[in-house]
């Protein structure tokens, strides 16, 4: 009877040990979505890829112990992910910005329903061309640049002065209307 | 001779007193009414900035200083890392030879560099073996970067351990030539930057950067996947 008990409590163990070791890091699933946004498309001679600092977002993002993703989910993100390097191999465009609206918009729609899998919102900024990812408001992922503004944004400052200035200019006129510097 | 004096006292009473008044008016003014004032600023600043909206209002930390590079191996195992969330403390960034000492965070939004040092998340957090591409303000966090020599180390904390690099060399470029930053190169590179001219006002197209390879510090070992 010990025996058997041992056995389960073993079994139990050992079961929980690989649990909590897959909780970190990269377990299968998030490899294999991983492993789909660095698959390099051929078409028409050329090869294209997801660039280097969004597969890296992506893994940041996959890392991260609170964030699971189950084998159906892994397969259905995959799917669109294969579905979005189609659109771009039939296109056989040299960049982004070559793709028709139609294309851009289909590319759109697979990204949206890759995202929409493990509950993160695409918007897009249609002005700029930016896409950013969030899970709730956090950001998660995005394709601006990757080098910021690192000086000082005095844009507001100057805004303030300049009303200060008119302010005071207004005054001046006033005061020059109304003849009090030549009593 | 008596109306250029009238012109003079006019001026005095009616221009450059009140300028006077109106300057020291303002600033008391801008004291009080801070809290007040502040968000009607960010207000005008959405419109009229360059910036992108800021996402993250919420700063949070995962780093804490008595367990700062606790563990001093050669390898870390994976599981021990906590890979942070966009606009999370999570290690600290020195260059003692020119007095720098300020809290790297990851991600690089407006409320982050306003505290220290930024990472842009479309890079590797120390240990992986990949590039790290870091901005801080030149008023502030990153402004004695510019004195910085060929040879410094820069010492990046984390709680799981600390990371040594040597700087390599430094450049001024646009800061859209993505040539001045490689970031699909497999080498751990740490590449620092922040606004250039230093000493001018103002959002600038050139950046200052700063190129260090990783000298010493654990590498992150992944666990087999399951």
């Amino acid at each position: 009877m010990k025996k058997v008990f041992a056995t389960i409590i073993c079994f139990i163990i050992a079961t929980a040990v690989a649990i909590s070791a897959s909780a970190a890091g990269l377990d299968a699933n998030k490899q294999k979505v991983l492993d789909a946004l660095k698959e390099k498309v051929t078409a028409n001679g050329k090869t294209y890829s997801v660039p280097a600092d969004l597969i890296t977002q992506a893994e940041n993002y996959l890392k991260r112990d609170d964030v699971t993703i189950t084998a159906d989910q892994a397969d259905a993100i995959v799917e669109q992910i294969e579905a979005a390097a189609e659109i771009v191999k039939k296109a056989g465009v040299s960049t982004a910005a070559e793709l028709s609206a139609a294309e851009k918009t289909a590319l759109l729609e697979k990204i949206n329903a890759a995202a929409e899998v493990v509950n993160l919102t695409v918007s897009v900024d249609s002005a700029k061309g930016k896409i950013t990812v969030l899970s709730g408001n956090e950001l998660v992922a995005s394709d601006e640049g990757a080098i910021k503004f690192t000086g000082v944004d005095v844009s507001y400052l100057v805004v303030l002065a300049a009303s200060v200035v008119a302010l005071l200019t207004g005054c001046y006129v006033a005061a020059r209307r109304m003849r009090l510097f030549s009593r | 001779m008596i109306r250029r004096n009238f012109i003079k006292k006019g001026a005095m009473v009616y221009l450059y007193l009140p300028l006077l008044l109106c300057t020291i008016g303002y600033i008391i003014m801008y004291i009080v009414l801070y809290p007040i004032v502040r968000p009607v600023l960010s207000s005008m600043n959405l419109i009229i900035s360059e910036n992108k909206p800021d996402y993250s209002s919420k700063i949070t930390s995962i780093f804490k200083d008595e367990d700062a590079g606790f563990l001093d191996s050669e390898t870390v195992n994976e599981k021990d890392v906590v890979m942070p969330t966009y606009g999370t403390h999570y290690a600290r960034l020195e260059i003692s030879s020119v007095s720098i000492k300020t809290d790297l965070y990851f991600g690089d939004s407006t409320a982050v560099l306003k505290k220290g040092v930024g990472q842009y998340i479309g890079s590797s957090i120390p240990g992986y073996g990949k590039p790290l591409l870091i901005g801080g303000h030149n008023i502030s966090a990153f402004r004695a970067l510019q004195h910085v020599k060929k040879g410094d180390t820069v010492v990046i904390t984390t709680n799981y351990g600390v990371y040594k690099y040597e700087i390599t060399g430094t450049k001024v470029a646009d800061h859209r030539d993505k040539k001045a930053y490689d970031l699909s190169q497999e080498k751990e590179q740490l590449i620092l930057y922040t606004c250039y001219p230093f000493n001018k006002l103002g959002l600038t197209s050139k950046r200052y950067f700063v190129y260090a390879d990783k000298v010493s510090g654990p590498r992150i070992v992944s666990a087999p996947a399951v």
